[in-house]
């Protein structure tokens, strides 16, 4: 009974990161149009940020996670303004070749800067285990529920409530006619590339006390972020938290209960983002 | 189909090719002949990224069908000691099934959802083939090789698989399905009004494609004697695939023969610049390519060579009334532009399914 639970807790705190991953991805695609393949990057360039910091300087984590955020959120921005926005009105085929090259450049920028170990964070209450019960969880497990959840709240009532979030659905409805309402089509665009560089870069901070990272490690998240969105329905945010929940838990089901589950719940992401295009590719919350 | 230009495609390009690359095998040494392989090797599969992208279908994990093909038969031969011909056979029946479920799951989609599932199925393979230890032998790996042996063999076997897909993409060229393809990718909605077949075209690229890098794979697998899943599923291979294409020139027929022999020379340099981040220059390439000089090399000299003809044409009669009809590369040079980063259009939507 107890150990049923605690893997439903597991599957829980799981979810809650993703859903912080998937949220910049579906946002940045939502409004932009572009499938932005470096968001993993994002996160772990963050993650890794954190730790060259916290290892120079011999600063808490949480210190180093502020500048590190403002240098994701640039590198966010300028890739867009650069690189992205030159490609927004032509093809496909453009747009992911250009995605595909600013992940590339970002990893192996790492490899450059960090060199190619994995690293992880730690730090007093990174190591800190919560009790209830017999239940047992990691303090920044929790903490990534918590964040994702929230993030998610957040951001849709951001969407919903304010004006910035009127100008973004407006401007993901319709640019042109967003435009001709006076709106600011570009700077709508820059802050949702600040936004969706900030959720990956938390959600990179978050993973880093989980898992060691290293510059590779970013394409495994941007793909389990896309089966995220893809199963939620690309584009929209309560679907990404959807999703979040169903690879989340499917993920740590599968580790618990199928034999040799470890190393096969790396492939769950894949056979969903597959079964999903197979059976109903606009996913659950999809409106198109 | 257009059978005479066809033939005289495949004297004008096919033959120079073939004897011309044979030949510079005979006088190089053993090293300059692996890099020669490989380079064959990253043409071979830069065409069959090319037909498939020329229907409107990005791949961004070839890698899958370049080592799933000889990843399969090699465990097939040494875990259920199958003959070597019929392992390979059940690893392209495989293969095909593969691509049916592909083309099943993505025939109505468009975009990127293609491109999205392209990747996943190559990172499922390189996931799968690393957990499944006691059918693949896991991250160890297994030996194959074809009856062909030494760096000289496989050179030949390379050069047969090139062939092939120059000859298979000059037949497109110079029939209805390049006309097709071409209209699937740039007028989607109204390629199906005008009664193309807009799924079956799609599954035929798909299916040529899929087979022309298996085979690929299938010579470079033996070559290299020992198949790891890290070797044979390796992002890598799909990032060749793309920047032979657009480095020799998107959508034409020796663009990615010119950019794979290009990229087999360049890339020791490269490791000895950037070492393990060699993938680099990649990505500056991806991006320079796309947003700056869409057309690769032999886009560029088409399209000079398109100007100077206009130019000549413009003289005054009888100085140069009959230039010759078709520049070496099969095709009229002004044919199908690829897409260019043009000025911001204020459309959305057009990206989603």
């Amino acid at each position: 009974m107890w150990d049923v639970a605690q893997t439903v807790l597991n599957g829980l705190t799981l979810s809650g990161l993703y859903a912080l991953i998937a949220i910049g991805l579906t946002l940045f695609f939502g409004v932009m149009g572009v499938f932005n393949l470096a968001h993993g990057e994002f996160a772990v360039g963050c993650a890794l940020l954190v730790w060259w910091i916290t290892a120079r300087w011999d600063v808490d984590p949480l210190v180093a996670l502020g500048p590190s955020l403002v240098v994701v959120c640039l590198v966010g921005l300028l890739s867009y303004r650069w690189l992205y926005e030159p490609v927004l009105g032509s093809s496909v085929l453009s747009q992911l070749l250009v995605a595909v090259g600013i992940s590339l450049v970002l990893q192996n920028g790492m490899l450059m800067l960090f060199g190619g170990d994995f690293h992880g964070l730690s730090s007093s209450y990174g190591s800190r285990v919560v009790h209830v019960g017999e239940l047992s969880v990691s303090f920044m497990r929790l903490m990534g529920l918590v964040m994702g959840v929230a993030g998610s709240v957040a951001t849709l009532l951001l969407l919903k409530h304010s004006r910035f979030g009127r100008d973004v659905r407006a401007v993901a409805q319709d640019r042109a006619l967003a435009a001709v309402s006076g709106i600011s089509v570009r700077r709508t665009f820059y802050l949702i590339a600040v936004l969706a560089s900030a959720f990956a870069g938390l959600a990179g901070f978050m993973l880093g006390f989980i898992n060691p990272l290293g510059p590779h490690s970013g394409l495994y998240f941007t793909l389990k972020a896309t089966s995220i969105v893809v199963l939620g329905g690309l584009g929209s945010v309560p679907g990404a938290l959807i999703g979040a929940f169903v690879l989340g838990m499917s993920e740590v089901m599968v580790a618990a209960y199928v034999p040799g589950g470890a190393a096969w719940s790396q492939a769950v992401a894949f056979v969903a983002l597959i079964i999903v295009l197979l059976v109903r590719p606009r996913g659950l919350l999809g409106q198109h | 189909m257009n059978v005479q230009a066809f033939l005289r495609s495949l004297a004008l390009v096919l033959v120079p090719v073939l004897v011309g690359l044979f030949v510079v095998g005979q006088v190089v040494d053993d090293f300059q002949l692996s890099v020669l392989l490989l380079g064959l090797t990253l043409s071979s599969l830069g065409i069959s990224w090319n037909i498939l992208v020329s229907s409107g279908q990005i791949s961004l994990g070839h890698a899958a069908f370049f080592g799933f093909p000889p990843y399969c038969a090699a465990v097939l031969m040494t875990r259920y000691e199958l003959s070597l011909g019929l392992a390979v056979a059940i690893a392209f029946l495989l293969l095909v099934a593969a691509v049916a479920v592909m083309w099943l799951a993505t025939g109505r989609l468009r975009g990127v959802y293609f491109a999205l599932i392209s990747l996943a199925i190559a990172e499922l393979l390189l996931v799968a083939s690393n957990a499944l230890t006691d059918l693949t032998g896991g991250a160890a790996g297994t030996a194959f090789s074809l009856p062909i042996y030494g760096v000289h063999q496989h050179f030949v076997a390379a050069l047969a698989v090139l062939g092939l897909g120059l000859t298979t993409h000059l037949t497109i060229r110079h029939s209805w399905v390049h006309f097709a393809l071409h209209t699937i990718r740039l007028y989607p909605e109204s390629a199906a009004a005008i009664g193309i077949n807009v799924s079956i075209y799609k599954g035929l690229a798909l299916l040529i494609s899929a087979l022309l890098s298996g085979v690929a794979g299938l010579v470079y697998g033996s070559y290299l004697g020992y198949l790891s899943p890290h070797s044979s599923f390796s992002i890598e291979y799909s990032l060749d695939a793309q920047i032979v294409t657009l480095l020799g020139g998107l959508y034409t027929v020796i663009g990615p023969l010119v950019g794979g022999l290009l990229l087999s020379t360049g890339s020791e340099q490269l490791q000895s610049w950037f070492g393990e981040a060699h993938l680099l220059a990649y990505g500056i390439a991806l991006i320079v390519l796309t947003l700056a000089w869409p057309y690769g090399i032999v886009g560029a000299v088409q399209r000079s060579w398109g100007r100077i003809r206009a130019r000549v044409r413009r003289q005054p009669p009888g100085t140069d009334a009959t230039s010759v009809p078709t520049p070496h590369t099969g095709g009229p040079a002004t044919e199908m532009p690829p897409p260019r980063p043009g000025p911001q259009r204020l459309e959305h939507g057009e990206h989603r399914g």
